[in-house]
């Protein structure tokens, strides 16, 4: 007896210390919900909006986040490499829009949380990658949103079309890409909430799309892509940045 | 010499010898039947090498039809076998010829019948990394459902799986490829699913990355001047004008996987297009008249262009583009600001130049993709 127990204890020792311990998977999950508003009205895609006197119909709203989550303290380290399309493009009538678009945020770590951590647009690191380095799963691998001109992701789509002399055509095309680490844009939003397994606390965030366009005159500006236009992208996701607001 | 004794011991030797035989054929008379005996021959499936070129992403591979050699094989000969039509005119590959990037080069195709359809042919080069829905409205999401359509489309091979199957199962070597490619023990395994695994196979492995395009990128070749401005216009680099391809066009496929308007009709009301597109599969009105991006490699051979094969040629195309295109409603607003750049008829001409770099005539001429009934 005495033997095997000498002969079992290395072994026990061995596979309790020498193994490299392989980090958990976190199980913890949450919802973020984005309802977009203008003029304190849900915002509708495709539906015409008079703004500075101009007829507009936007076609597409979307915006990437990444280093997005919950977290104990707002100074804790990275979020991961989690990256998540914010499409709004989806909302293409007022109950869609009334109820918003849903996120769900996984791997997270489980617990009582003080706030959420929300990125606008890619991490320097992230935005040193191309969409060949992910999987189709990850919204990152969509060559769709990746400009090679800027070397970087595009952070924010918004295009639409306007009626720029009244003749009930929508003739005139207006696309407002935003990208470049520059462009990336940080919030805390403090909140005390649990993130348990489940998945059932959801942070529900408005986007007002007066403050996303606040300052950028649509019959002037109608196109966001060469280097001179970087006072307008840097403007618009400055916007982006004071639109969102959590309830 | 032989004595009598010996005859006698010879004599009981036979009979021992024939009431063994007899033993060991009645036996074997009273087996289960084997059939065509296809469990005799072995299944050892090798693995495919597939080789994507470093630019590009990884593949998205079905768990439950992972490619192998004889998969990929058994899926080239079907492909091109026009046992599959219903008066064995016509194939896959009928529709799908490899010098023409694996298009037809009509405006519409035509099926069995002569009837026309309503679409042109789409390239199946690099149609593996096509994750988004296929065909032009989208309405497919995987290559094992689409490889199922075409047999039974009346427009196109007319045909029904059940007489397929039935063929296939008599015919003196699928039923052995298939014990190959998927472990089958008797023909009468053979369906039509397996038929679609393995024609899926052989369409991932049509994989294009060696155009003049990619050499360049490789360091390898150089753009001529003209090549080299085009290809700034296309993806309005280094200061140049943007002619808005590369928003739609986006590497390394030169596609997008997405649905777009881009301006081929003016319509009043969105439910006057010709033709739904995607609009006709997701039964919303705003979807109406977009198409899927289809990719731009080898667009040199892919001729005619657009969804029913408008155009006959790239200058056509590109001053479609051009000119700002046809406003409907939902007309994609990168194409009405082509026209306010207003592209000189050299720009035009380099813009082409450089959709040339585009042609991989490796892929075109693989010996790997041709019929092999020849």
């Amino acid at each position: 007896m005495k033997k095997l127990l000498l002969f079992l204890s290395p072994i026990l020792f061995l596979s309790s210390k020498c193994k490299q311990d392989t980090p958990p998977v976190q199980q913890g999950a949450m919802s973020i919900n984005f309802k977009p508003n203008y003029n304190a009205k849900p915002f509708v895609i495709n539906k015409i909006y008079n703004i500075d006197g101009k007829n507009v119909r936007f076609t597409r709203l979307s915006f990437l986040l990444t280093e997005t989550c919950p977290k104990v303290f707002s100074s804790e380290g990275s979020c991961g490499t989690n990256a998540y399309l914010i499409d709004l493009t989806t909302l293409d009538d007022s109950t869609k829009s009334a109820k918003g678009f849903t996120q769900s945020l996984t791997n997270l770590a489980e617990g009582n949380m003080s706030g959420l951590q929300m990125s606008l647009g890619v991490a320097k690191n992230l935005n040193a990658s191309k969409p060949k380095d992910y999987a189709s799963s990850n919204p990152l691998s969509d060559g769709g949103l990746y400009w090679d001109d800027w070397k970087s992701y595009i952070f924010t789509k918004i295009e639409s079309l306007m009626d720029k002399d009244g003749n009930g055509t929508f003739e005139t095309g207006i696309t407002l890409h935003t990208g470049g680490d520059e462009s990336f844009r940080q919030i805390w939003f403090p909140k005390t909430f649990t993130v348990d397994t489940k998945g059932t606390s959801t942070l529900n965030f408005d986007l007002n799309i007066n403050t996303l366009l606040r300052g950028i005159d649509l019959s002037t500006v109608n196109s966001t892509h060469q280097t001179g236009d970087k006072p307008t992208m840097l403007k618009i996701m400055n916007n982006l940045k004071d639109g969102i607001t959590l309830k | 010499m032989l004595f009598v004794n010996d005859y006698r011991s010879i004599s009981y030797t036979m009979k021992k010898f024939l009431l063994v035989l007899f033993g060991f054929l009645f036996i074997i008379s009273c087996r289960p039947d084997k059939g065509d005996g296809l469990g005799d021959i072995p299944y050892n499936p090798t693995t495919y090498d597939l080789k994507i070129p470093t630019q590009f992403p990884q593949m998205d591979i079905p768990a439950d039809n992972p490619m192998t050699t004889e998969g990929v094989t058994l899926g080239r000969f079907l492909f091109y076998d026009k046992l599959l039509s219903a008066n064995g005119t016509m194939s896959c590959a009928s529709c799908h010829l490899s010098a023409m990037n694996f298009t037809d080069g009509k405006a519409v195709s035509t099926g069995i019948d002569n009837i026309g359809g309503k679409r042109s042919s789409m390239s199946l080069e690099n149609i593996g990394f096509v994750n988004k829905g296929l065909f032009w409205d989208g309405r497919v999401k995987t290559l094992e459902e689409q490889a199922l359509l075409p047999v039974e489309d009346p427009i196109e091979l007319h045909n029904k799986w059940t007489q397929v199957i039935e063929k296939l199962k008599v015919h003196a070597d699928y039923p052995t490829r298939f014990r190959k490619a998927f472990g089958i023990k008797d023909a009468a395994e053979i369906t039509k699913e397996l038929a679609a695994k393995a024609m899926a196979q052989f369409e991932r492995s049509l994989i294009s990355g060696n155009a003049k395009v990619d050499k360049i990128f490789r360091r390898e070749a150089e753009f001529t001047n003209d090549e080299y401005s085009g290809y700034l216009l296309f993806f309005n680099a280094a200061g140049a004008p943007d002619a808005q391809c590369g928003h739609c066009h986006t590497t390394p496929f030169y596609n997008s996987n997405d649905y777009f308007n881009n301006g081929l009709d003016s319509v009043s009301n969105l439910m006057n297009f010709k033709d739904l597109g995607r609009g006709g599969f997701t039964k919303k009105e705003l979807d109406n008249g977009k198409f899927r991006v289809p990719t731009l490699r080898n667009i040199e051979l892919s001729a005619p262009y657009m969804h029913d094969g408008r155009f006959k040629t790239l200058e056509e195309v590109v001053e479609h583009y051009a000119s700002g295109g046809h406003y409907a409603d939902n007309i994609d607003p990168f194409i009405p600001q082509i026209a306010q750049i207003r592209l000189s008829d050299k720009q035009k001409k380099q813009i082409v130049l450089f959709l040339k770099t585009l042609t991989d005539t490796s892929f075109t001429q693989n010996p790997a993709f041709q019929d092999p009934f020849k």
